[in-house]
């Protein structure tokens, strides 16, 4: 089977995957999956409550959730597949061509790219599901927090419990921490439900309105449906004014009983009508069928965690979810249909909309004069101020029809559809445009960097890094840093917590997408550095949790790990792969040196020269193994404080090698003995406590101050 | 501010440490717990970069001339700074020295090879790639802060501590004479490489030239 | 004349050996610091080397099974010897002119003031007086890093490596730099030191076919001198006679590939 993306996020639940390597250009798709356009999904609670009654699942929203992600994946579907590869030869011919009334599916020769090495990510679409917007907005941060610090301490805490009951100590782990590194943290923080007014990467591009046609729901349904999302700016209490319903797409997703085919003609007519008279489109969703509960039965795994909010979910009900075979292909081919006949277009539209109307003619107003644009903006500058505009809670914003705000739209919008050319261009000018507006404009810089980092990722050179893609990180940072020192002025009833703490949450997902990005270049000799600069920075400045604290320090240590100079990287690898052989060699080699009788034989003293020709010299120093074995220490030892003995016994495994070889693990002064004379108590106590007793006591660890 | 220095054999192992305490009046100040079961972690973490400079040209270059260097490398991003600038400085290091051909520079004395939030780490290479390498303390209040800024949750206070000011002159013939005093200990032949050194009649003499040269006293 | 020359080893070598046999713990180990590491020109006759070798010889060649195994051991003996000279040749190639232009000088000087001491014979003298002679010697003389100014830089290089062993090694064993140091045109891995006359082994029949296996020695020394120095090698004798040098030897060095490699990528 191949091991796929999905697979890698959530390896927690494929453990058997545990010895496979970190899919390649992981950072590019956790990046792509954290910006990945917004589906909002309404439904009515009649359709919401037979999808209960026949599926066992709460609503559409939660149902479709499960097909989140990669769009182009279809990797539930794969899996099935995999198994009755006899009777099913290929996605495609199962389209379901009587019964959809879809266009026909556009077959892209990208469905089967399940393969993770094959598929380039600038051609395949991630999408995410979020509740109604208007929930989205009652729930609203007033902070304008991306995540926040605490819960985010408290959800990996759970995730760790978790972790903790579905491994041992003999679980492969080298992967799996990478993997909850990349899936809770890099995913978590930097992809949320919370709208913020600086970017709209959150904000939903797509409103999918959907009824239930064997329920007898009709026009007048959607009717009444899509006018209620429409008149959402004006009816909605607090409806944020950097949003905008008319920048979101409606689209109805008509839900049917396939065994029926009068309800499938209802639906055709209703396509028809809703077009004509509503000039919105239809998806019609063959959701029940007689002949489903005998189709093959396929275990949905949990979607990639994109937030922080799904993980709660998650984490409440880890329960199994099964659809039938061919429903699932169903759902796949209308999400397909939907984004990209519907979604993609929009949003090119749109994209080109804007340009016409405010980039280019900004372009051919200060087209070639960039001194006369430099002297307009400071003297437009105090017109600027008044470009923001008050909302009811008092905070000053961009409003969503200002040309500030739209051209921040096309560039993200453009990153969602990976034209990371456009978006950088984009993000570039408004940085110069909005360098008045610390808060907007840090956001520019930052995606700035990443545009670049995504879009160049293979040209980038080590003067790029230095020259261009550090200083705008660092830029990002600085102007970030500075927002907490100009908020006051305009907002003096803030306090000092309030205005640190929502800049600091884009730091840090800043930092942490910038330091996996640098990672995720060829040259890690180089660009290690730059990602061990930003973690650390993250671990000194930013208000992590302990754990959280703990997974970046681990973090660190990959980072060392990965720094290798790329003239040896062969031999490095061919280390690795050896490593057990020579190291059994040199082992007996010692004991040769114990044996030896006579203690006048001088034989030894050479024999310690002789023996260091097995070393491969021509390495030394071209890497940072030893950092790498030291961060892992410090990991487990903050483990051991928080009394996470799965974390601190998997990262004693890891270093053992290195320590033991030197003699300094078998010393009872230092660290090392005394965490694994600690893991050892804790085992015992653990097997005498019994398991309950011990999910109380970290339980109990959560809450004692430290 | 305490010192921790070892002798680092060829194949990573120890072969002495010694701890040297600063002297405040009459007490001696040694490392705090904590720290002192880390230690030699800290300087085993070291040895990469002080391998990377044993086979590079001008090891020290820009370190030990400028005096500003070990000043300012005070908070622990710079850490990974400190390792950017190696790498630049080994790329236009040998163009230098292709071009010039001539290296006066001396590379037994590495200097300040690393850090570990307000810890320093100094180092020094014999001709038979034995490393010598030294912890500095930080200056100030020890009690409490250098070791709870490592093992405590809140790293952030402290971090920034400014790095500990290291006299090169006076560390680099303490080095010199460990080196001799080492030379010694090698040219007795029932001494055999890589073996720990134990007799007392060395520690003492490091000890002393510690005294001499590096303990500082408030 | 050239049948005269003496082999030296230094004062420390030869001393520490024989006085260990009588002298134990913390107060051999304080004489051992006491001594000074500067070169004194203390000779000891060929014929008592000569004795020396044979006796290794002898001794290898018993416990040896196979004529490899007897290079091996004999190697290994010179190895120990060529890690201890890699340290301490390059220590004293970092003095100050001011201390090594005198050692003649100094050493008649010592040994006036304080005849004993420095010779073999010494150790029945273990009189308080005599131990404070001794400390009296060592303040001025033992530890004398801190004359040192600049430590010599140590060798990165193949070529600078194989220089000092053909200057200064050569010349602190046999009292003259080596014949000749040659790269090999045929691989760049390969080096060769000449020695026309080798002495430790003038006295073995040239009709022996021990001859070439004894060179092993001197092999092992240059092995150790630069595996310990970074340059893991293999290092073996070649009989090459001359017109006029009968005996001339080439010890072959074939450096490890990884050598190479470290060079193109650092330098």
């Amino acid at each position: 089977m191949n091991f796929s993306y999905e697979h890698y996020m959530n390896l927690l639940f494929h453990l058997d995957y545990g010895k496979e390597t970190v899919p390649s250009e992981i950072a590019k798709r956790i990046v792509s999956n954290a910006i990945s356009p917004v589906i909002a999904v309404t439904s009515t609670s009649e359709l919401d409550h037979h999808i209960l009654e026949t599926y066992n699942i709460d609503s559409l929203y939660m149902l479709l959730r499960f097909f989140s992600g990669c769009v182009s994946d279809r990797d539930q579907a794969n899996e099935l597949e995999k198994s009755q590869k006899d009777k099913i030869s290929s996605n495609n011919t199962l389209t379901l061509p009587t019964t959809s009334p879809l266009p026909k599916v556009r077959t892209r020769g990208r469905s089967r790219s399940n393969s993770l090495f094959q598929r380039d990510s600038t051609q395949s679409q991630y999408i995410r599901f979020t509740k109604p917007l208007g929930d989205v907005i009652a729930t609203k941060n007033a902070n304008d927090m991306l995540f926040d610090y605490h819960s985010l301490e408290i959800y990996l805490q759970n995730y760790l419990d978790l972790i903790q009951k579905n491994t041992d100590d003999n679980t492969p782990y080298e992967l799996l921490k990478k993997s909850i590194y990349h899936s809770f943290f890099s995913l978590a923080i930097s992809s949320t439900t919370i709208l913020s007014p600086y970017e709209c990467f959150n904000h939903p591009v797509v409103s999918l309105i959907a009824v239930d046609i064997s329920l007898g729901q009709n026009y007048d349904d959607v009717r009444d449906l899509l006018v209620d999302f429409k008149n959402l700016n004006s009816s909605t209490h607090n409806f944020p004014i950097f949003m905008n319903t008319n920048d979101m797409l409606p689209v109805v997703l008509l839900c049917y009983d396939d065994q029926f085919i009068e309800q499938f003609e209802t639906c055709q007519a209703l396509t028809k009508k809703i077009k004509k008279q509503l000039f919105v489109e239809c998806i019609s969703l063959p959701l029940w069928k007689d002949s489903y509960p005998s189709d093959p039965q396929v275990h949905l795994h949990q979607p990639v965690m994109s937030s922080l909010e799904e993980m709660i979910y998650f984490l409440n009900q880890p329960k199994e979810v099964t659809l039938p075979y061919e429903l699932i292909q169903s759902i796949y081919n209308i999400l397909d249909s939907l984004v990209y006949n519907l979604m993609i277009p929009f949003m090119k539209r749109k994209i080109a909309f804007w340009d016409e109307t405010i980039l280019q003619p900004r372009k051919s107003l200060f087209h070639g004069a960039k001194f006369l644009k430099k002297f307009m903006t400071k003297t437009a500058l105090t017109h600027q101020e008044n470009l923001l505009t008050k909302d009811a809670q008092g905070n000053e914003y961009f409003t969503s029809a200002s040309s500030e705000f739209l051209m921040r739209k096309l560039a993200d919008w453009s990153m969602m559809l990976s034209d990371f050319k456009t978006a950088y261009a984009t993000y570039e000018s408004l940085t110069h445009d909005l360098e008045s507006f610390p808060k907007y404009s840090a956001s520019c810089l930052e995606w700035c960097a990443v545009s670049l980092l995504m879009g160049a990722q293979n040209i980038v050179t080590v003067k790029m890094l230095k020259n261009d893609i550090n200083p705008l990180i660092e830029k990002a940072l600085s102007t970030y840093e500075n927002c907490a020192t100009v908020l006051p002025e305009t907002d003096k009833r803030n306090t000092d917590e309030l205005i640190v703490v929502p800049v600091r949450s884009y730091e840090t997902r800043c930092m942490i997408l910038a330091s996996e990005l640098f990672l995720s270049l060829s040259d890690t000799w180089t660009s290690t550095p730059y990602a061990i600069s930003y973690l650390e920075t993250i671990l000194v400045e930013c208000k992590l949790g302990a754990c959280s604290q703990i997974m970046i320090w681990e973090r660190l240590s990959d980072c060392y790990e990965l720094r290798v100079d790329p003239r040896i990287k062969h031999k490095a690898a061919g280390t690795i792969a050896n490593t057990s052989s020579p190291k059994k060699s040199s082992e007996s080699d010692m004991q040769g040196h114990v044996m030896t009788p006579s203690p006048l034989t001088k034989e030894d003293v050479s024999n310690d020269a002789n023996n260091d020709t097995d070393q491969d010299i021509v390495s030394k120093g071209f890497t940072r193994k030893r950092k790498a074995a030291f961060f892992r220490l410090m990991a487990a030892k903050k483990w051991a404080e928080q009394k996470r003995w799965r974390q601190v016994s998997w990262c004693l495994q890891s270093i053992d090698d290195t320590y033991s070889k030197i003699g300094l693990a078998d010393r009872d002064d230092l660290i090392l003995k005394k965490i694994q004379n600690k893991l050892k108590t804790a085992e015992t106590e653990t097997i005498d406590a019994g398991a309950e007793k011990n999910a109380e006591v970290s339980h109990h660890e959560v809450d004692s101050p430290n | 501010m305490p010192q921790y220095f070892a002798i680092i054999g060829t194949r990573d192992n120890p072969i002495y440490e010694a701890e040297f305490p600063s002297i405040s009046g009459k007490n001696s100040i040694g490392f705090p717990r904590d720290l002192k079961e880390l230690n030699p972690f800290i300087l085993h973490a070291a040895l990469d970069i002080i391998e990377d400079l044993q086979w590079q040209m001008n090891p020290n270059s820009g370190g030990v001339t400028t005096g500003g260097y070990f000043g300012t490398g005070g908070n622990s991003n710079s850490n990974s700074n400190l390792s950017v600038n190696n790498s630049n400085s080994s790329g236009v290091g040998f163009l230098r020295n292709r071009s010039n051909n001539n290296n006066n520079m001396e590379n037994c004395y590495l200097g300040k090879v690393d850090h570990f939030y307000g810890l320093s780490i100094t180092a020094y290479l014999t001709y038979g790639g034995m490393k010598f390498v030294m912890i500095h303390g930080t200056t100030g209040d020890l009690g409490g802060s250098a070791g709870g800024n490592i093992s405590g949750d809140d790293v952030g206070g402290n971090a920034s501590k400014s790095a500990v000011q290291i006299d090169d002159n006076a560390l680099k013939l303490f080095y010199q004479e460990v080196h001799e005093l080492y030379i010694k200990t090698l040219m007795n032949p029932f001494y055999r490489l890589n073996d720990p050194i134990t007799t007392p009649a060395f520690d003492k003499r490091v000890r002393a030239l510690a005294r001499k040269h590096i303990v500082t006293s408030k | 004349m050239p049948h005269q020359k003496i082999i030296q080893t230094s004062s420390i070598d030869a001393q520490s050996s024989t006085r260990s046999t009588s002298n134990t713990g913390t107060h051999y180990d304080d004489l051992l610091y006491q001594r000074s590491l500067i070169y004194k020109k203390n000779e000891i006759s060929l014929s008592a080397m000569t004795f020396l070798f044979q006796e290794m010889i002898n001794y290898l060649h018993q416990s040896s099974s196979t004529m490899s195994e007897f290079e091996l051991k004999l190697s290994r003996y010179g190895q120990s010897i060529g890690l201890r000279l890699l340290e301490l040749l390059n220590f004293r190639a970092s003095l100050p002119a001011s201390l090594t232009s005198i050692p003649t000088r100094s050493s008649i000087l010592f040994s006036s003031s304080a005849p004993l001491t420095d010779q073999a014979n010494s150790n029945s003298t273990n009189t308080p007086d005599a131990i404070r002679k001794r400390e009296e010697e060592s303040s001025t003389n033992a530890d004398l890093a801190k004359h040192i100014t600049k430590m010599r830089r140590r060798d990165l290089k193949i070529l600078d490596i194989l220089q000092f062993i053909h200057g200064t090694l050569w010349s602190y064993l046999f009292h003259h730099v080596s014949d000749d140091l040659v790269k090999s045109s045929e691989r760049n891995n390969e080096y060769m030191i000449v020695d026309n006359e080798p002495q430790l082994t003038q006295f073995i029949p040239q009709s022996s076919k021990f001859l070439n296996s004894c060179h092993f020695f001197v092999c092992g020394m240059i092995q150790g001198f630069l595996l310990n120095g970074g340059f893991p090698c293999s290092v073996s004798p070649h009989l090459m006679p001359v017109d006029g040098f009968d005996e001339r030897v080439i010890y072959l060095i074939k450096f490890d590939e990884q050598v190479l490699e470290r060079e193109s990528l650092r330098f």
